[in-house]
């Protein structure tokens, strides 16, 4: 019971850090008139987006979902993690998860993990390889 | 007035290679809705119609019904083939294997656009390409080779050798060391620890799913990496008779 509520703290606490919501973002945000527009590579979402809409939410997904938000949110910035594909091996398993399920999209999101090291541009193809930094472009099933 | 004076005449052409030029997609629509012409001729430019507009499907039904007029625009069918050697590939192979058969193979230019999307249908010795696609190509004739289930089967001996039999020494590098890694503190935490010490069934549950990821992603790196290169060949085939071949939808 005390682990639980430990954890259930610790998760709290990380959705009030993950939020960016202080002063000196809104000064840049005001003078420079940056608006924050949606980007392709989102990472602050806790569920999978499909989840949302559904009445039932299955425990297992959804405890993943909260690992990988965790991930997200804390260990990878923790880490400096620099990943060489343009959507994250992070966010790319959450999105397979949500398109194939969660044993097959954890398969290919943790396959893409375990290429992803710096020598992997010189294996993929050209067209792979991204236009605008040196990255690779995740594989369209 | 452009409804009624196109209801009562024959589909003029310059008019709407004007309306084609400065893409006036909704007046194209509307000309087309109202001209009085045999189904065929309409068919024909509604195939133009969704060929410019990019709907591809569209554009593949009327097609294919217009094959009769289709026949005696040489130009246009080498048009058409330039750009469905990189399209989707269900796409693609509708047009190349369904739509352009043999009637319509009339000159060289087609046959030879025919004959690069279906190249490995052929034994890599008896194709001519030009230099610039072989080496695209012979990457992609090899990919055709190789078998998933042998990849997934050397993985699971030894971790990461179905990468290597794809010639991806890199990837190989990195999977032996992180299912070698787990195995090796899996193995070190169960002699320390024993095997029931909660360490041990981490590191354990850690080892087999990577592992099982190991072989299973090795199975479907062979497939990925024949779409891969397939799609790159089609590129490059695309780009270069683009320049080779020049043709134009008018």
């Amino acid at each position: 019971m005390r682990s639980i509520v430990l954890l259930f703290v610790l998760f709290q606490t990380s959705v009030l850090f993950s939020q960016k919501n202080d002063l000196s973002t809104q000064l840049i945000e005001t003078f420079l008139h940056t608006s924050s527009e949606p980007q392709t590579n989102q990472k602050r979402s806790l569920m999978f987006s499909k989840s949302q809409g559904k009445e039932r939410v299955g425990v297992v997904k959804t405890g993943f979902a909260g690992l990988m938000y965790l991930y997200q949110n804390i260990f990878s910035e923790q880490i400096s993690a620099a990943c060489m594909y343009e959507i994250s091996c992070s966010e790319y398993t959450k999105r397979q998860i949500e398109d194939k399920g969660l044993i097959l999209g954890s398969i290919k999101g943790f396959h893409q993990l375990m290429h992803c090291t710096h020598g992997a541009i010189e294996e993929v193809p050209p067209f792979m390889k991204s236009n605008y930094s040196a990255k690779i472009k995740n594989s369209v099933d | 007035m452009f409804s009624i004076q196109s209801l009562f005449s024959q589909i003029d052409n310059a008019f709407l290679k004007h309306l084609s030029d400065n893409n006036l997609k909704i007046e194209y629509l509307s000309y087309l809705q109202n001209a009085a012409s045999s189904n065929d001729t309409l068919d024909f430019y509604y195939s133009k119609y969704h060929f410019q507009f990019g709907d591809d499907s569209s554009f593949l039904v009327h097609a294919a019904r217009a094959k009769s007029l289709l026949k005696r625009d040489t130009s246009l069918l080498i048009h058409y083939s330039k750009h469905f050697l990189n399209k989707e590939i269900h796409q693609s192979n509708e047009w190349f294997n369904s739509i352009l058969d043999t009637s319509l193979r009339v000159n060289d230019q087609l046959k030879q656009l025919h004959l690069v999307y279906n190249l490995t249908q052929y034994p890599l010795e008896t194709v001519e390409l030009p230099l610039q696609l072989q080496k695209d190509y012979q990457l992609y004739y090899r990919a055709t080779k190789k078998k998933p289930i042998v990849a997934g089967l050397f993985s699971a001996i030894i971790p990461g050798t179905g990468l290597l039999y794809l010639n991806k020494p890199r990837a190989f590098a990195s999977n032996l060391a992180i299912v070698g890694g787990f195995g090796y503190q899996t193995y070190e935490s169960s002699r320390i620890f024993g095997w029931q010490h909660p360490l041990t069934i981490i590191n354990a549950a850690f080892f087999s799913g990577f592992y099982l990821v190991n072989v299973i992603g090795s199975y479907l790196e062979v497939k990925k990496n024949l779409r891969e290169r397939q799609k790159q060949y089609l590129i490059h085939a695309s780009t270069y008779y683009a320049d080779t071949y020049p043709s134009s939808l008018y």
